[in-house]
């Protein structure tokens, strides 16, 4: 076990972008510019329900310095977009379904025209009541979002008999749960530069997570084939999931298509919430029983998540979310029942932790709830609840062998900030109070059963001499380049001259999968693993036929291929730049990532599990509540890349404490009411503990060779629940609802009636 | 008295440019858009983020708060008139205060404006600079340790 | 999304603002810092004018702070990071000092101005200046006029007039007993205010209250005074804090409104709470020191 912070973290930090992005040098994609390029501006329709009747773009079109002014009509393939089913329109014809949704897209000399001309759009329609919640869109008679209905998607997943299981339980707990829409908040916003090319191809240089998806969907849109598009993905100014789906792309190609010139789209805050996704609102209701010996003997849980207009990956995310309603834990009996529900509320979809913080908020809640009803210490009892390296995973699938639950549990115990008293109030200023709790749990990587979810990679050694490991993967700041950095360097044992990382450009990089669910960094691992003794055959081999020296004696080294004796390093033979004038040395792979073989649709097969001790400071006199002190145990296989492991959690961690604490797209008749960073409220460097400790157990069950679990989700997982424990800790008051409401906790009484009439001493 | 369009003599990066625009133009656009100097990042527009961060007269100022008439006669420095290697870069590097790196420019802007003022003495002075700068990705763990390095090791 | 099509106008004297204002007949917005206009702009809660006169080289605007003989001046064109750095507003005026102090960040202390806060009627700076009986010198086509703080605020006229100063009459030989300017909003800095509290309290040695000076603001409530509070207070002493009687003194006379983020109730027991809370720790220093 490894403690990564403070200075202790001494490996130094390497990562490639590191000094581009700390001088500003870095380009962006938003950043970049070509010579005659006109400014594209999507028109929003502004409005959460209505019939579409019509679209007046004449005046628009007669504005001088305007260059195309497209609808739906102008959509040559398919008019939709969606990952997982595609149906949010490129441009709406009879339905306008949310704020956000696009009517109309044009390009124009310069920005200033472009948005004079879409103020020039006329939207003909006749407004609809807003299906502002689930509830809403469930009701009977309540008008269909999309032909199928309001439901998206519903899962089911029994286990045992629940009815009975009730009479084994000596405590019973029942509470519904709420969640926040949360935005994602990267801090470039979306945007990017399209160009028409020569040949009549295009190139897109537009954040997202997949590249290669995306090139699938705008094929679909332009009725092209994938080969004449090329995606230029990397670098992004962040994501955590929120670029994933399709954003600003089919709007820049269909105009730079039609106007044959470069187009430029940068979306401006307020567009970006507007039409952005945000996280699942969810409503989970949890009913959770324990018997005589505080074992879980029954655990019935409803989850309503509301989806918004549009499919994208609202049913995977329910999916997980009914995974992870179990969690880490043995239950004898369980019965979840999920519904992704349809509403006018924006977009939601994929989202860094994927429908798990918001269940495990629930799950971690119902414990701490059940701790205090039967009078088991709360840690105490999620012992005796968790599962144990060989059980089956929580929709009772085979997984991995696991004991990383147990794990995080035994480095709580070791905690200080664990055992300090679990709630004091300020002598000085007694509205000042303090709680400490902590929470548990375990998260899956990768996308589950059923999803495809496969992983590629290539090596090759470059005519001038490199490395090349080439992946469809992206970076958006969570350190995948260093990462992979990290990962050659251990294999070839060279510099960090010698090799070149090649990311996010379809026409340079294989099709890998995606670079979400905390997959690319396992991905790449196990790619290298099965790519490098191959690829050192061949170049070996290559080698050997010039040099003489049998293959079996050589390795690479700083610069070139060395003759070994004994395990030590002795005369260079080749350089890299020489060896590779002999042969054409390239490795590819593709596999799919590991999956549990019992088919149940979302299940795992590899978690990651965490610990979070929190404490609390709550201010009485307004309920404002600061987290002082946040420390993290993480189970989540070996450290590739320190600091960057160390920032994932960081990084993570505060965004929980946003959503715990003030994050919320506040919608009233499903128009938004926060449409910008001064109502839409972030962490500042003054709401965050400054240091938050990291442990990482690197452990892995004996046998485990799938490698390093990504950790780009994991600390943003457990934190929720674990401040809303130290919350009632310190105040007494149990919050169900995220972000937790101050009211709630304004409570003048204690200091009140101290000094009630009297002086005080 | 000054009307409709104009040309305005703008100071930045040492460089004097005419500027022809409005005086009411916003300084991030004359920046990113005019001058692609797309060092200076934009994000919320309202002054909300520090994304736009710029120095006029050695002061921190968010540009895009900023009109083109409130510039003349000012000095002004964006990023890419700092070095691209120094102590506060490797700094932020080696301590993980970026990720993503979009809030970077900014951030940096407004901790040089604060080792030039002089008032960066103490870690609450600094965390007080930064705070009209958000992050999404770090959680300010990493800005922490460098704010930390400045404070214990004085690097300037 | 910004139109850039206005025709800016920076005006030397006082006579060329009255001589526009007189020609552009309402088609105008003074601008000062920008900062509060440019996020209305943006918001659409505002439109954007044909014509901005720009309030940047009047030289009455520009005095900074200056200490007279029985009165502390501050041009209206002051950036709030100026009035935090003059040493007669840090040895006279500290509620104001803390007040100023939780607005914004840094960057657009840099470039806001006490005016232009004073002019959004919403400021934060706003009850601070109240507890100071501040006055405003406006200019406008009847030439100068004086007219106190709280008066202003309490008319709901548009107003026309160029504010050029404010003035702080007898400001206070020694610091004040309590001094205190909190604010709460939805998280720890840079933030709007939900709740804004403001005051001056003088003790004689005997814990008996001779003066008092309460104001509440905050969010889209224009702040006031609280003379039926002030005249609890009066009528108190630090020997015994009767701290339920002030709560409910304080929720009763303070009538926020609601807004999507909080009810007019919490913002009433967070005002109180906050007043309370300095009158408190008052009464905890007395019972320490006696
Ligand atoms: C990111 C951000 C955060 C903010 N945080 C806060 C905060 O925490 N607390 C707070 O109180 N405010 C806050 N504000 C609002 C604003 O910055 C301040 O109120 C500031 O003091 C306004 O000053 P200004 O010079 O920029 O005013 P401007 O925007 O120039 O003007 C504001 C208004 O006053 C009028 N005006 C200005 N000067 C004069 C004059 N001399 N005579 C007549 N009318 C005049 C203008 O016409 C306009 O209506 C914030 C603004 C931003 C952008
Ligand atoms: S873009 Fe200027 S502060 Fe956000
Ligand atoms: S590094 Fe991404 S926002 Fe700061």
């Amino acid at each position: 076990m490894i403690t990564l912070y403070l200075h202790e973290q001494k490996r130094g930090n390497r990562r490639p972008d590191g000094m581009k992005k700390a001088s500003g040098r870095l380009q962006y994609l938003t950043d970049l510019n070509q010579e005659g390029q006109l400014y594209g501006a999507v028109k929003r329709a502004g409005m959460p329900h209505a019939v579409l009747k019509q679209v007046d773009i004449d005046e628009a079109r007669a504005l001088p310095g305007v260059h195309a002014v497209l609808t739906a009509a102008d959509v040559p393939g398919w008019n939709g977009f969606g990952i997982a089913d595609p149906n949010q329109p490129v441009f709406c014809t009879d339905h306008i379904r949310y704020e956000g949704d696009a009517v109309a897209a044009v390009a124009a000399d310069s920005p200033e025209t472009a948005q004079a001309a879409l103020n020039l759009i006329r939207i003909d329609a006749e407004p609809l009541a807003p299906l502002d919640s689930p509830a809403e869109a469930l009701k009977p008679g309540a008008v269909h979002l999309h032909p199928e209905g309001n439901v998206l998607h519903t899962t089911a997943f029994h286990h045992e008999d629940l009815d009975k299981a009730w009479e084994h339980c000596r405590w019973i707990v029942e509470e519904t749960y709420e969640t926040p829409r949360q935005m994602h908040g990267y801090m470039e916003t979306e945007g990017g530069l399209f160009l028409p090319e020569e040949d009549g191809s295009l190139t897109v240089h537009a954040p997202t997570q997949h590249g290669y998806k995306d090139q699938m969907q705008l094929a679909r849109i332009l009725g092209w084939h994938e080969a004449q598009i090329r995606i230029v993905s990397s670098p992004i100014g962040g994501s955590f999931g929120g670029k994933d789906e399709l954003n600003v792309q089919p709007y820049g190609a269909l105009l730079a298509l039609h106007t044959g010139r470069p187009v430029k789209i940068h979306q401006s805050r307020q567009e970006s919430v507007r039409a952005g996704l945000k996280r699942h609102p969810m409503q989970i209701r949890m009913k959770t029983g324990l018997d005589q010996h505080g074992r879980i003997a029954a655990h019935e849980v409803d989850i309503l998540s509301d989806t918004g207009a549009y499919a994208t990956l609202g049913g995977p995310v329910l999916q997980f979310a009914t995974e992870h309603a179990v969690g880490a834990y043995r239950m004898g009996a369980v019965r979840v029942n999920g519904r992704a529900v349809y509403t006018n509320n924006g977009v939601a979809g994929e989202f860094r932790g994927f429908g798990g913080n918001q269940v495990i908020f629930a799950l971690e809640g119902q414990l701490d709830r059940l701790a205090d009803k039967s009078g088991i210490p709360p840690w105490e009892l999620r012992k005796r609840n968790l599962r144990r390296m060989y059980d089956p995973g929580p929709l009772e699938q085979e997984v991995a062998p696991n004991n990383g639950p147990r794990d995080v549990w035994e480095a709580v115990q070791r905690s200080l900030l664990w055992q300090k008293p679990k709630r004091s109030r300020s002598a000085e200023e007694p509205w000042l109070v303090r709680g400490i709790g902590v929470s548990l749990a375990m998260h899956g990587s990768g996308l589950g059963y059923g999803i495809p979810d496969p992983a590629g990679g290539e090596l090759r050694l470059t005519k001038d001499g490199r490395i090349e490991a080439a992946f469809g993967h992206e970076e958006f700041g969570q350190g995948l380049l260093a990462s992979l950095q990290e990962m050659m360097l251990d294999h070839f044992h060279c510099t960090k001259d010698d090799i070149r990382l090649t990311i996010g450009d379809t026409s340079l990089v294989p099709p890998s999968g995606s670079s979400t669910a905390s997959r690319s960094t396992n991905m790449m691992w196990q790619a290298l693993q099965r790519m490098v003794p191959g690829w050192k055959k061949q170049l070996f081999t290559a080698v050997q036929q010039a040099s003489g020296v049998p293959a079996s004696r050589m390795e690479t080294g700083p610069g070139g291929i060395f003759r070994m004796e004994g395990g030590t390093q002795q005369e260079l033979l080749l350089s890299y730049q020489e060896a590779a004038a002999l042969a054409d040395i390239t490795e590819a792979v593709s596999f799919h990532f590991p999956v549990t073989p019992d088919p149940i649709i979302g299940g795992h097969y590899l978690y990651g599990s965490t610990a979070v001790i929190t404490e609390v400071e709550i201010d009485q006199r307004t309920g404002a509540v600061q987290v002082l002190e946040a420390e993290h145990v993480v189970a989540a296989g070996g450290v590739v890349y320190p600091i960057g492991y160390l920032g994932q959690i960081e990084g993570g961690s505060v965004m929980a404490l946003g959503f715990t604490l003030m994050e919320d797209t506040v919608m009233e008749g499903s128009v938004c009411r926060t449409p910008n960073l001064d109502t839409y409220l972030m962490p500042t460097i003054q709401d965050v503990p400054g240091y938050q400790p990291v442990q990482a157990v690197e452990t892995l069950p004996p046998g485990d060779d799938y490698g390093p679990r990504g950790v780009g989700e994991i600390g943003s997982v457990a934190l929720a629940p674990a401040i809303a424990e130290a919350v009632y800790q310190a105040s007494g008051v149990r919050v169900e609802r995220l972000p937790i409401d101050r009211e709630v906790l304004v409570d003048e009484t204690a200091w009140m009636t101290a000094a009630e009439g009297e002086t005080i001493g | 008295m000054t009307t409709s369009m104009k040309t305005t003599p703008l100071e930045i990066n040492g460089t004097t440019y005419q500027i022809e625009a409005s005086p009411s133009r916003r300084l991030v656009d004359i920046l990113r858009h005019d001058l692609r100097l797309t060092g200076t990042k934009v994000s919320c527009e309202v002054g909300r983020c520090g994304a736009c961060m710029v120095l006029v007269d050695d002061v921190p100022h968010n540009s895009c708060l900023l009109m083109m008439y409130q510039c003349e006669g000012r000095r002004i420095e964006t990023v890419e008139s700092f070095p691209e290697e120094d102590a506060l870069t490797q700094a932020f590097v080696e301590e993980g205060a970026l990720q993503c790196g979009y809030c970077t420019p900014g951030m940096m802007i407004s901790l040089r404006g604060l080792l030039r003022s002089g008032r960066a003495e103490t870690k609450e002075a600094l965390m007080e600079g930064l705070s009209g700068n958000i992050c999404r990705c770090t959680g300010y763990g990493g800005i922490h340790r460098v704010l930390d390095k400045i404070t214990e090791e004085g690097l300037s | 999304m910004t139109m850039t099509k206005q025709q800016v106008w920076r005006p030397w004297t006082l006579q060329e603002v009255v001589s526009l204002t007189g020609q552009l007949d309402g088609r105008y917005c003074f601008t000062a810092g920008g900062t509060w206009l440019r996020t209305q702009w943006e918001a659409g809660t505002l439109e954007e004018p044909e014509h901005l006169i720009a309030v940047d080289r009047v030289p009455e605007l520009q005095s900074g702070a200056a200490v007279q003989e029985n009165y502390i001046e501050i041009g209206a064109f002051t950036t709030l990071t100026d009035v935090l750095e003059h040493p007669a507003v840090l040895a006279k005026l500290p509620v104001l000092v803390e007040a100023c102090k939780q607005i914004a960040a840094p960057s657009i202390r840099h470039q806001a101005t006490i005016g232009g806060n004073i002019c959004t009627r919403t400021g934060d700076a706003v009850p601070a200046l109240l507890v100071y009986d501040a006055v405003l010198l406006w200019y406008g086509s009847d030439g100068l006029e004086e007219e106190s703080l709280e008066a202003w605020l309490m008319r709901e006229t548009e107003e026309e007039r160029l504010l050029t100063a404010v003035r702080i009459y007898d400001a206070p030989e020694e610091v004040d007993d309590v001094v205190f300017a909190l604010k709460s909003g939805r998280r720890e800095t840079f933030i709007p205010s939900q709740v804004t509290v403001a005051g001056r309290l003088r003790i004689d040695p005997q814990g008996n209250v001779l003066a008092a000076a309460i104001a509440c603001g905050g969010g889209s409530a224009v702040p006031k005074r609280m003379p039926k509070t002030e005249s609890l207070f009066c009528r108190s002493s630090t020997r015994k804090l009767f701290p339920a009687l002030m709560h409910d003194e304080i929720k009763r006379e303070y009538d926020p409104p609601s807004d999507v983020f909080a009810s007019a109730e919490y913002k009433k027991r967070v005002a109180a709470n906050l007043i309370v809370g300095e009158w408190y720790r008052k009464g905890r220093d007395h019972a320490v020191s006696t």
